[in-house]
């Protein structure tokens, strides 16, 4: 069940419905709470006792860790904490792919092995949901806040369904206060909630699905395409897996906020980003600002000198990419993005007596490079992202830069053309903030009436043939 | 003081509905509710609206189903077919894959052409996935649409006419026939053909119906801006000339793929031809079509498309000649011609040994329309002369 489907379109008219209409926070908080297994049960039923499983033993842990005073006591219930999610994520995600990787490098020494490999379901969002406890038991156990009480409280915190599978990733002291809260039936919230789902829906189907017919032949079979059909693949990508990742985030804060939640924004017009820090300042914010946090930070952070500061990014930017997938190319995705930012940090201090240079950069024309610069350098980044495998990434980066014959591009790029029309015009918009200031002036029946057409668009140019969200499978 | 204050509560309702908006910076927080209510009814109020409005005129105005492939060659029929010409003036080929990159509907145009030093028009309407139900289908449609034609060629394909090619309607699997391929016409004969296979048609297309804007999006979509709507949805409707005719370019197969494909060809026939009961629903529609061609005195031509010497081997002891026997008997019975054709090409003329090469083709259909078609027609035609 995922957010475009009638299926999810009925169970959140039921809960909707069912939830405003319980007078009593709690007992909506208890709906919520069993809903929220439900859409987790609608994909395997085991996994979601588990997920339940797993965050009662954390909501448990985090009492007793809040109840001691000894230090060597509450670092053992934060340690078997991390260890059990950690467990958890390892186990599921990743024991085959070290499994592989072991018996890979043991190949390459001549060794023989005859390892069996796990046959594991993955759960969906594992990695979602136990960044977001560990980041909980790391908050507690620093006294930043108090351990919750309610089971049904901690449990709607890690299950919330519209940030379940794929995120934004809440913190528990943004999340926990929410639940506590009685919420009111308010219309404007509601309005936003409804401009967030349709803006989530126009990103889904209009932009992501349909930049998946000009990337994923292309992806499938780098060798068989041409250079510009590569070129138009590539750009794709990078479209498609922004409108697929945004538009999923979008939807689940506009379903949020129809519930009275606020979650956190996790998006902020990353192709407009003008360096890779900037970059990820504006993507996936609640990963980045969640490995700022608990990951570089405790690692040192920038506290020390240069050297010390690149390594630490390189290690959290290895890991964010290893998060996202068992696979090497995950890797050295994360590994690359690293050294982006390391080039950055350098560049900065090169260039802090290039008064000029600085200057110039800071012009239009400069800012506009600088823009062009990031988009590239991410978008050929992505390549090992999507690829298959490491040897598709290089032949397709390879692709990019040698000219060679091969198959045209998949789909007419009027297509593209259009998307990437679309998008700038919304980013103007965005960057003005001009949405914000004029929607309240349109009269509601022209407005509602736009939204209901808006609707309309995005479902007539849904392709015959849905696609998941990318962020599923992470 | 307070009475402006009242009628503003007064007028909420009028408010909310024609909410004009206050030409001012910000709202209050009162004024952005009511906004925010009069935003959302009017977004379901005209989210409604648009869906009915659209379906509506889908379902009394768009005659057409999502099969374009279909309606497109249903146009060319009666665009193309001549006005003012003499009897036979058209011909339909109806039948599968085997035909429809095997007869060179252009080619046999053209010879017709310049042999009648006149117009004739000739569609090719095959298929891929098609056997006799979808010929008869697409019959009753043409029949429906358009004036019968002149002239049929209707392929045969033999291994579908045994009963273990499939149980009554198999060929209107939801898989080859998703239920927006079909007009609301066709809901009768599917309901009476296909029982089993279908059962719920007319439920699944009264339903499809409702949201008949929706589910024939990447139709309409096609007609307006085909450069949106992907390759591999396009169908094949964007390279057929107006003949019907697909334009490929076909690669030649490497020996190892030329295997593989051999491979699939016999896990998909071997075991029909092996033995044949012809009792199947595929023989009862082949019988249908001829009655009806003969009732509205259309010639028809049965066709039995080349095979390469692999597949005629795999046919069990005696199979081809029952075969033949049966459209024998057909043909007496309903005034129809054979064009056996079945060991016409060598197997490297094929892909897989039953689909021809567009090379392999063109000698084919040369072969067909020289030595078959042409006598077929000039017959026809005197026939029709001595009327």
């Amino acid at each position: 069940m995922h957010f475009c489907s009638v299926a999810y379109l009925l169970f959140f008219v039921f809960i909707f419905s069912a939830y405003w209409l319980i007078p009593s926070n709690k007992i909506r908080n208890y709906l919520l709470v069993v809903a929220s297994f439900y859409f987790y049960a609608t994909w395997n039923s085991w996994l979601a006792v588990l997920v339940v499983a797993s965050s009662s033993l954390d909501f448990f842990l985090a009492i007793q860790l809040e109840k001691s005073s000894k230090s060597g006591i509450r670092k053992a219930y934060l340690t078997a904490s991390i260890l059990a999610n950690m467990g958890l994520l390892c186990y599921f995600k990743y024991a085959n792919f070290f499994l592989e990787s072991l018996k890979e490098v043991l190949g390459k020494l001549g060794l023989e092995t005859h390892f069996s490999f796990l046959s594991i379901l993955i759960p969906i969002g594992i990695s979602f949901y136990t960044f977001e406890a560990i980041s909980y038991m790391a908050d507690v156990y620093k006294s930043k806040i108090f351990a919750e009480k309610s089971l049904p409280n901690f449990l709607l915190f890690i299950l919330f369904f519209p940030h379940l599978v794929a995120g934004p990733i809440v913190r528990s002291r943004d999340f926990l206060p929410q639940i506590r809260k009685t919420k009111k039936w308010n219309w404007s919230r509601m309005h936003l909630g409804l401009q967030m789902v349709l803006m989530g829906l126009f990103k889904k189907l209009v932009i992501a699905d349909r930049m998946a017919f000009y990337a994923d032949p292309v992806f499938a079979d780098p060798d068989g395409f041409r250079q510009g059909a590569l070129w138009i693949g590539m750009i794709a990508y990078a479209l498609q897996i922004y409108g697929d990742f945004s538009g999923y985030t979008d939807m689940a804060i506009g379903f949020a906020h129809m519930l009275g939640f606020k979650l956190t924004k996790n998006f902020n017009m990353p192709y407009l980003a003008v360096n890779i820090s900037d970059f990820w300042r504006r993507w996936h914010i609640s990963l980045s600002s969640w490995l700022r946090d608990y990951l570089f930070i405790p690692l040192g952070g920038s506290r020390g000198g240069l050297w010390s500061t690149c390594r630490n990014l390189m290690i959290t930017m290895a890991l964010g990419g290893l998060w996202h997938g068992a696979s090497w190319n995950f890797v050295v995705w994360g590994v690359i993005h690293g050294a982006l930012l390391v080039c950055h940090k350098l560049f900065m201090r090169f260039s802090e007596n290039w008064l000029i240079m600085q200057n110039l950069l800071l012009t239009r024309v400069g800012t506009g490079f600088r823009m062009a610069l990031t988009f590239l350098c991410v978008s050929l980044v992505w390549v090992f992202f999507r690829a298959q495998n490491f040897s598709d990434a290089i032949s397709f980066l390879r692709g990019l830069f040698l000219p060679h014959a091969g198959k045209a591009e998949p789909m007419n790029a009027v297509g593209l053309v259009l998307v990437i029309f679309l998008i700038t015009v919304a980013h103007m918009f965005g960057v003005k903030k001009y949405w914000q200031s004029v929607y309240q002036k349109i009269p509601a029946p022209v407005l509602g009436l736009a939204y209901a057409l808006f609707l309309n668009f995005c479902l007539f140019m849904a392709p015959p043939v849905g696609k998941p969200f990318i962020y599923f499978q992470f | 003081m307070g009475q402006p204050a009242r009628k503003n509560e007064v007028q909420v309702f009028p408010k909310v509905c024609l909410f004009v908006g206050p030409r001012k910076e910000s709202l209050s927080s009162t004024e952005m509710k009511r906004h925010g209510l009069g935003t959302v009814v009017w977004f379901f109020v005209g989210a409604f609206f648009i869906q009915a409005v659209a379906n509506g005129w889908m379902f009394f105005n768009y005659s057409k189903s999502s099969d374009d492939y279909y309606h497109k060659r249903a146009a060319l029929l009666r665009d193309r077919t001549p006005t003012k010409s003499a009897y036979p003036k058209n011909m339909v080929i109806l039948g599968s894959s085997r035909t429809e990159l095997g007869v060179n509907a252009p080619l046999v145009e053209n010879t017709i052409r310049e042999k009648l030093t006149r117009d004739f028009a000739v569609i090719n309407f095959s298929v891929t996935a098609c056997a006799q139900e979808t010929e008869l289908l697409y019959w009753n449609r043409l029949l429906n649409e358009c004036k019968a034609p002149d002239m049929a060629l209707i392929e045969v394909h033999p291994a579908f006419l045994n009963t273990k090619a499939g149980g009554d309607g198999v060929e209107f699997n939801s898989v080859v026939w998703p239920v927006e391929r079909f007009l609301r016409t066709d809901i009768n004969y599917v309901e009476n053909r296909a029982p089993d296979v279908r059962p719920n048609i007319r439920a699944e297309w009264t339903k499809m119906a409702f949201f008949s804007f929706y589910k024939n999006r990447t139709s309409l979509l096609n007609s307006a801006f085909p450069a949106l709507v992907p390759n591999e949805f396009k169908g094949q409707v964007s390279i057929l000339d107006k003949h019907g005719q697909l334009i490929i370019q076909d690669e030649l197969l490497t020996s190892e793929r030329k295997a593989k494909a051999m491979d699939h060809t016999r896990e998909q026939y071997y075991h029909l031809v092996q033995e044949m009961d012809l009792k199947s629903s595929r023989t009862r529609a082949l019988r249908e079509l001829l009655q009806s061609c003969r009732e509205r005195n259309v010639a028809v031509g049965m066709l039995l498309m080349p095979e390469g010497q692999q597949f005629r081997s795999w046919y069990g002891p005696g199979v081809w000649a029952r075969i033949e026997n049966h459209l024998q008997k057909l043909a007496g019975e309903f005034g129809a011609e054979i064009f056996n054709t079945h060991d016409w090409m060598d197997e490297s003329e094929f892909k897989d040994s039953h689909h021809l090469y567009q090379s392999g083709a063109l000698r084919f259909t040369r072969r067909l329309t020289d030595e078959k078609i042409m006598p077929w027609v000039l017959g026809r035609e005197k026939k029709l002369a001595a009327n």
